[in-house]
């Protein structure tokens, strides 16, 4: 096929450019996501369609702006695609992984079309000539023969030597460069710790540099603007030592240069090693690494180096809906916005009620806008609400990949679920929670689920199944975690903390002796499997997931499994809701935690160890009265006389006893926590449209309450 | 921070990302004076002392805060200060590796 | 240690605090006017369930929830009225924002240090753990109050203590 320079003919394409870019990008997902999903499995005729189609819709975009590069590359991978659709090549598992490092080398290229970001010609060659491999020798056989590259390619990891699988013993040289973020202090990382793991490979020297600022009085203590050189001389190997900075650092900002053979700091003969824990590349890339005896071959990275932004619409592969263009505003303009349609509605509403009281037939013309101005209100309202919500797909999308690659790398079996994905939240969240989420999935790999060979011994299937779950409860967020491997060890926490000077008993609840991993310093890491442990522990994910006014809890049976839920408000969230009275207060009860509302009859009340029941059909469920437990003056304290909403909290039911039914809203969450502090019984308070506060219940805490409240007495 | 005699500084406290703007505060307040007495031709001659002894707390961020700090100082022509510090601190500041730029002068 | 926003003037040595005052049962009192926000009538007050009888509740200012205090109630300066002259003073207070129902407001008043001396060990309703010193004003005693550490107080319950 001949393909033209479009620009020669004279046609601008910049300006498609950027259509191109996103739709190729969706292309890559498209593909990535439905190789992930086979499971090394054998994709039928409808999976092989749309990945062919798929490389093929690239393929064309690419001819269209001349991207020979991309060309090349798509047109043998679509090549291959099309002799496996017609039965020429038959299937094996490792084209799998052939197939992901093919997309992520068109990712790689696409990029330096994109942002000019640097292509690595080796490793475009490679998937070419491998894929050609696969051709030619008629698929199975040749490329599981490559499979030892591959494998660890793909897996972004720092090569390995086929023919020496173990460790490598003798001791190299290292400097190391570091250049930390300027909020690693903020974000509570210890360098000490990371130093101390360092140390523990080997002899460390470290020297910092402080790029101190021309004025003293501008400065600001809490940022940090020291890097560090570090001199590391260990047997331990590049990844090893990049994997204590997994947290710390980005790819780029930690430099690791094998000086060895005492070359100098230039490095000209250095040999770079480019490590890629979970597909970050270094930029430094003034070397082309030079094969040699020791490392022969070249890692190739994942395509999620290239998104650098993964919550931005324009990330190909993390995209919440459709493709459309986006711009940048500040979210503070945001808020404030919400908050002033906020009273743009209220001020509606006070309309509406001075507006009933006039004659509707004199007055019609007026009773017509003020409707319209209603409804134009109440859209402006949805389309503000909506701007910061997303859908946690976003976040759950990262992992599938994830899984598989570690998986791999651990020697376990581990099939991820995800359910809720269309669960929105706050895009503040969604920023917030990815770290916390990726470092507690790694640790459920690492730590919770077994090995295969374990698992049968347990009499169990040899996979593992991690779920992540979103769900919307009353005013919150829960996001589950949940394992089926052997579940948290209380023993070896209680040791563990005791050596670590973490204060612990015994007579510790189980719930107490989990929380134990969230202090600062404890690691019940073994050093030989631990890639989530080092430098950064439990205690910032749970100090991030705080910050964002988020619990988390865990629970865990050992053999069967464990679970650990974040639990975040929703600060910023629309919630179905019913408004009730109770006195003169209004409060608000999420629709999703109702099960229905009703006034009893006296036949159906009755007392069961004094506590005051009601039947419904069958069912005895307490009475939870408001004002009882908010101590408040209401108009009715007997049931027949009240309405009884009746509730469902996380599988517990009982009937809360309410003056009043008064109107089901949509209302906005407004934090409480933000002025004053979290009020027992509610997550969150609206605004009604009197402007007064209302506040929006949570029935587990209500219930919680009340169980406490007849303990005590 | 206090300042005993015009010599010595004495830190106490929490030296570490907690207190870091705390102890930024008076720290610079401390350079602005110094600032000031050099302006209006009243120059410390005498060395001058660090007294670390009462910091608890102290970790890398209190270790660039001291950096900066004391960078500060030398811009401002002061000489080379000492320090007073227990074996725990030192050995703190050394694993960080900020023996150079906070004990010997800026210099390695 | 907070006093107050400090003016220099062009002699560059002397320095002056500026307060808003406001009346609490008999006394006047004052408080940092940098940490005032605005001032606002007493109104539509959602009561909390369960919160300290000094905490009145929450109210809409704006879109954001604020929660209100009565000094009245806290430290028992007489009978607490609620009419068409109570003030609410709206003050930013550690990144917070957070109502004081007073009796009255009367002025911003700039004093200079020769104008404040400390506080004596007795003699107020309120602990002098929260006052920074006493200030005269023609003939007028001002107590002024350091806001912030009085607000971040566990006793009074408005923010969530650091554990």
């Amino acid at each position: 096929m001949n393909h033209q320079d479009p620009t020669m003919l004279g046609i601008n394409t910049a300006r498609f450019n950027l259509m191109f870019f996103e739709e190729c990008g969706e292309h890559l997902a498209e593909m990535e996501r439905i190789l992930v999903s086979l499971d090394n499995g054998e994709p039928n005729d409808e999976q092989l369609d749309a990945i062919f189609r798929a490389a093929h819709s690239i393929k064309g975009g690419a001819g269209m702006f001349g991207f020979q590069d991309m060309i090349l590359v798509t047109h043998i991978l679509e090549s291959l695609l099309d002799k496996m659709r017609n039965n020429e090549i038959t299937f094996s598992p490792s084209m799998i992984d052939l197939f992901l490092e093919a997309g992520d080398v068109i990712s790689m290229q696409l990029s330096g079309h994109r942002d000019g970001s640097e292509v690595r010609q080796e490793a475009v060659d490679l998937i070419c000539s491998k894929l050609q491999l696969v051709i030619e020798g008629g698929g199975a056989a040749v490329a599981s023969e490559s499979a030892c590259l591959p494998a660890e390619v793909l897996h972004g990891n720092i090569v390995t030597d086929c023919s020496a699988p173990s460790a490598d013993t003798t001791v190299h040289r290292y400097e190391l460069t570091f250049a930390p973020d300027p909020d690693i202090f903020k974000r509570g990382v210890r360098l000490e710790n990371l130093l101390a793991d360092l140390e523990e490979l080997g002899m460390l020297t470290v020297h910092a540099q402080v790029n101190v600022p021309s004025d003293f009085s501008t400065f600001d203590p809490e940022e940090c603007i020291t890097s560090w050189r570090l001199c590391l001389e260990t047997s331990a190997s590049v990844a090893d030592i990049r994997d204590i900075f997994i947290f710390v650092a980005d790819a780029d900002q930690l430099q690791v240069l094998d000086v060895t053979d005492g070359t100098s700091a230039t490095g000209q003969t250095a040999e770079y090693e480019e490590t890629a824990p979970f597909g970050f590349q270094t930029e430094e890339d003034s070397l082309a690494p030079a094969p040699s005896a020791d490392h022969p071959g070249i890692v190739t990275t994942g395509r999620r180096a290239y998104d650098k932004n993964e919550t931005t619409p324009a990330a190909y592969g993390r995209r919440a809906g459709d493709a459309e263009s986006s711009i940048r505003v500040g979210v503070t303009k945001v808020d404030q916005l919400i908050n002033q349609v906020g009273e743009l509605v209220i001020t509606q509403l006070m309309l509406a009620q001075t507006a009933a009281e006039l004659d509707p037939v004199l007055y019609e013309h007026l009773h017509r806008s003020l409707l319209q101005l209603e409804r134009n209100t109440r859209d402006l309202q949805q389309s503000v609400m909506s701007m910061r919500l997303v859908p946690i797909s976003i976040v759950f999308s990262r992992f599938p990949r994830l899984v598989r690659e570690l998986a791999a790398k651990l020697g376990k079996q581990v099939e991820l679920k995800t359910i809720g994905d269309t669960t929105e939240l706050d895009k503040g969240l969604i920023e917030k929670i990815t770290d916390p989420l990726t470092h507690l999935v790694r640790n459920c790999m690492d730590h919770g689920l077994e090995t295969p060979e374990a698992r049968i011994a347990a009499g169990k299937k040899s996979g593992g199944t991690i779920t992540l779950r979103a769900s919307q409860l009353g005013g919150r967020i829960v996001i589950d975690v949940i394992d089926d491997g052997a579940g948290l060890n209380r023993d070896k926490i209680l040791r563990k903390a005791a050596e670590r000077g973490i204060p612990a008993s015994d007579s510790m609840s189980d719930e107490d002796v989990w929380h134990l991993i969230f202090s600062p310093g404890f690691s019940t890491a073994d050093a030989v499997t631990d890639i989530s442990g080092r430098g950064v522990g439990m205690d910032v994910v749970l100090r991030n997931v705080q910050s964002i006014n988020g619990k988390v809890d865990i629970s865990s049976e050992p053999g069967k499994g464990t679970r650990i839920t974040i639990s975040l408000p929703l600060t910023l969230a629309i919630l179905d809701g019913l408004s009730v009275a109770v006195g003169k207060e209004k409060f608000i009860i999420p629709l999703n935690s109702i099960i229905e509302s009703l006034q009893p009859t006296v036949e159906n009340l009755k007392t069961v160890n004094g506590e005051n029941v009601v039947n419904i059909r069958g069912d005895y469920l307490p009475i939870i009265p408001l004002y009882e437990l908010f101590n408040m003056d209401s108009l009715v304290k007997e049931p027949e006389k009240g309405v009884l909403i009746l509730v469902d909290a996380d599988g517990e039911k009982a009937a809360v006893l309410v003056d009043a039914l008064l109107d089901e809203h949509q209302v906005v969450i407004k934090s409480m926590e933000t002025n004053y502090r979290k009020v027992d019984g509610t997550a969150g308070a609206t605004i009604l449209g009197d402007g007064r506060v209302a506040l929006i219940l949570d029935v587990n805490s209500l219930l919680q309450m009340r169980k406490q409240n007849i303990a005590y007495s | 921070m206090d300042r005993n005699d015009v010599n010595r500084i004495s830190l106490t406290g929490d030296l570490s990302m907690v207190g870091a703007k705390e102890h930024y505060q008076s720290l610079e307040q401390y350079a602005a004076s110094q600032a000031e007495a050099v302006a209006a031709g009243r120059r410390e001659n005498a060395p001058l002392e660090i007294d670390l002894t009462g910091v608890q707390e102290l970790d890398a961020c209190g270790c660039q805060l001291l950096a900066v700090f004391l960078n500060n100082l030398r811009l401002r022509g002061a000489r080379d200060c000492s320090f007073k510090l227990n074996d725990a601190h030192r050995m703190k500041i050394h694993n960080l590796g900020f023996d150079d730029e906070i004990l010997n002068g800026g210099h390695p | 240690m907070q006093t107050g926003r400090e003016i220099t003037d062009g002699s560059g040595t002397r320095t002056v605090s500026e307060y808003l005052t406001f009346t609490l049962g008999k006394e006047e009192y004052g408080i940092d006017i940098l940490k005032v926000q605005e001032i606002r009538g007493y109104d539509a007050v959602t009561h909390i369930a369960n919160a300290p009888e000094f905490i009145k509740g929450v109210v809409n200012l704006r879109g954001v929830i604020v929660p209100i205090v009565d000094m009245r109630i806290k430290f028992k300066l007489g009978e607490p009225t609620y009419n068409e002259f109570t003030v609410v003073i709206i003050m930013n207070v550690l990144e917070r924002i957070i109502g004081m129902v007073v009796d009255g407001v009367s002025d911003v008043v700039a004093l200079s240090p020769e104008q404040i001396r400390a506080a004596p060990e007795m003699g107020s309703s309120m602990d002098t753990d929260y006052i920074t010193g006493l200030g005269t004003l023609n003939d007028q005693m001002l107590i002024l109050v350091d806001i912030e550490r009085l607000m971040s107080s566990e006793e009074m319950q408005v923010m969530e203590q650091a554990a």
